[in-house]
């Protein structure tokens, strides 16, 4: 089975994952294409080919993992693209003024919202996060989306504007995952009418406030420059963390009975 | 010895101020009482017609209250099935003068509606605005939960704003006989059962139009002395009437009641201003031009003449939603109405 993981920085982890089992699933042939940095956003996907198609080459561009500036996704079995945007800044924005009907309440809110509007509203989130048409429909390779998991609670003690939502979210704790799951449940339908799956953040690594435990943050690296990566990085995660994905992947959402075999630690560090 | 009617200006009379002028041509049918200002923090409520006066002033700049602001990134069409951004909060459509004053009371804590809560299925909703939850609520202190919430945000937002626009829209009404709450639509309708020992048909007169709009500004003054009102009369027909009578007398009863309170409104206190889209709506000259095919809802290109001629009074140039030159070409049946209106289900009990 060919399988392309594709997405931006946060591809380490499934990498460092990967690199843990790949010895024992040799029938899976794995390939990475990840980008870090803003010229991630100049890749494009056309005729389903992945990557850089621009003639000249943006001056941020870096592909890790791969050895060319596009990859052919349709001659994958399956592609899980790593890194996605689902729209937590909206999630945070909404609990901070509802107090959602049925949800576990925190703080006082200014506003009610009903479930039934709620569920309205996270439809219509799910509907603004949906990837361009060309990412659905296809009928080749099955495409699975991860979101990019939370910070690591260490993220609280950030002064950094960029954490400052999480930290909202995190302060509505059982709230705001309970929230979540039911965004996720409207997204993963959504998708699901455009043949496409979700792969959640598996259960196992969330912190009680919603962030991830700062264990998964430990060990994290920057493939690029293949070293690990800074103490105040916090939204980055580890080998385990991608193991952990790895086995709901292939589990839940390939549908292929895959054994994983036991991790070899020797492997976790192993060069890309 | 000169006639009083000689040498008056054109609009005075029929032949130059209606025979002559364009078929769609609003003329000065309007002239202001006050200025309106995109400064003023203006509050919308009223029939369905006056979801159009709100969406106008907004898209035109002016600033309008929103005491209960959906998320920005949840579409318009979700947000106005769940009664967001239709007025200034969630109350719904107020179809009557009444409503509207005995929801001021009771954020005002004087009084308390009866039979608050109507089933809907096995779900509850609000009596007070049942369209606002089209899913109904789980149970009725939800409701009321819900709805506490509301007029918190209601009086916050009413405390602060410096002008109120209200459309006045129909007459007839459904009240609680032993208190007299009025409800926006008839019980049965969208929720609730319609008992007539409980519930009785009232048709306001004119003189309680009015009364009930005086003691409203009264009361909206006592949070800002300086407030000021824009009124209208909605040109939207009845969907039916419980009367007895015919329709379309009914219709004209009800609207001639409302628009003889608005006139004596508007002469009475100068910080009340009357604007015409009532007039300029039915005109002679547009020929039914500005209702669709139902002949009851109000065209885009309706819209766009009235709002047109509101917002060119106030000297802020019209949007390409109020500009009826600039407004789409549009069949019979290109009704505006893209509005939440209680009252159009009505329709469905016809035989």
């Amino acid at each position: 089975m060919k399988i392309a993981v594709i997405g931006t920085s946060h591809v380490a982890m499934i990498k460092l994952g990967w690199d843990l089992i790949l010895t024992g699933l040799p029938e899976i042939d794995m390939a990475f294409f990840s980008s870090p940095g803003k010229s991630a956003r100049t890749r494009k996907l056309i005729n389903m080919v992945f990557g850089y198609h621009a003639v000249v080459p943006h001056p941020d561009e870096i592909v890790i993992g791969h050895d060319a500036r596009t990859i052919d996704l349709g001659a994958q079995d399956a592609v899980l693209q790593v890194g996605y945007v689902t729209g937590e800044v909206e999630l945070a924005s909404l609990l901070e003024r509802f107090a959602i009907d049925g949800l576990p309440a925190t703080v006082e809110k200014p506003f009610r919202l009903s479930r039934p509007a709620f569920d309205a509203f996270c439809a219509n989130l799910a509907q603004r996060y949906l990837p361009p048409p060309e990412w659905r429909g296809w009928t080749g390779p099955r495409l699975t989306l991860q979101p990019h998991p939370n910070p690591n609670v260490r993220c609280l003690s950030s002064p950094r504007e960029k954490f400052q939502r999480w930290q909202t979210l995190a302060a509505h704790g059982a709230t705001y995952l309970a929230a979540r799951d039911i965004y996720l449940d409207h997204f993963e339908t959504a998708l699901g009418q455009h043949g496409i799956a979700l792969l959640r953040q598996p259960a196992e690594t969330f912190a009680p406030n919603g962030l991830t435990l700062a264990s998964y943050g430990k060990g994290a690296m920057d493939l690029h420059k293949n070293v690990p990566l800074d103490e105040d990085d916090y939204v980055h995660m580890n080998a385990e963390f991608g193991l952990l994905s790895l086995e709901q992947y292939f589990t839940k959402v390939i549908g292929a009975p895959v054994h994983l075999p036991t991790p070899s630690p020797l492997n976790s560090m192993k060069e890309v | 010895m000169t006639s009083p009617y000689e040498g008056l200006d054109p609009r005075a009379y029929w032949r130059s101020g209606v025979a002559d002028r364009d078929p769609l041509d609003p003329g000065d049918l309007y002239q202001r009482g006050f200025a309106i200002t995109r400064k003023m923090r203006i509050a919308t409520a009223g029939s369905c017609f006056a979801q159009h006066i709100g969406r106008t002033l907004k898209q035109a700049g002016f600033s309008i209250v929103d005491a209960e602001p959906a998320p920005e990134w949840v579409t318009d069409d979700v947000a106005h099935s769940f009664g967001y951004r239709l007025f200034s909060g969630r109350y719904g459509n107020i179809y009557t003068a009444r409503q509207m004053l005995q929801l001021v009371q009771e954020i005002r804590g004087d009084v308390t509606p009866a039979l608050p809560v109507w089933p809907m299925g096995d779900r509850f909703v609000d009596a007070q605005r049942p369209g606002v939850e089209p899913h109904g609520l789980p149970d009725a202190d939800a409701v009321l939960a819900h709805r506490a919430t509301h007029l918190a945000a209601l009086e916050q937002a009413f405390r602060n704003i410096d002008l109120f626009v209200f459309t006045f829209g129909l007459t007839e009404s459904w009240v609680h006989r032993d208190t007299g709450t009025v409800y926006p639509t008839a019980p049965g309708t969208i929720a609730g059962t319609f008992d007539p020992e409980i519930f009785a048909f009232k048709n306001f007169t004119m003189n309680e139009v009015r009364q009930d709009f005086v003691a409203l500004r009264r009361l909206l003054m006592e949070w800002n002395p300086k407030l000021k009102f824009l009124i209208t009369v909605s040109p939207v027909p009845l969907t039916a009437t419980a009367s007895g009578k015919h329709v379309e007398v009914a219709t004209t009863y009800s609207k001639s009641v409302l628009r003889a309170a608005c006139g004596m409104l508007a002469d009475q206190f100068q910080n009340v201003d009357y604007f015409p889209s009532y007039e300029l709506i039915t005109s002679q000259t547009a020929r039914g031009a500005y209702y669709s095919g139902n002949l009851r809802s109000v065209t885009h290109t309706g819209v766009a003449a009235a709002m047109g001629l509101f917002l060119r009074a106030h000297g802020i140039a019209p949007t390409n939603a109020a500009h009826p030159k600039r407004a789409r070409a549009e069949t019979a049946d290109d009704a505006a109405d893209d509005l939440v209106c209680e009252d159009a289900l009505l329709e469905a009990f016809a035989k």
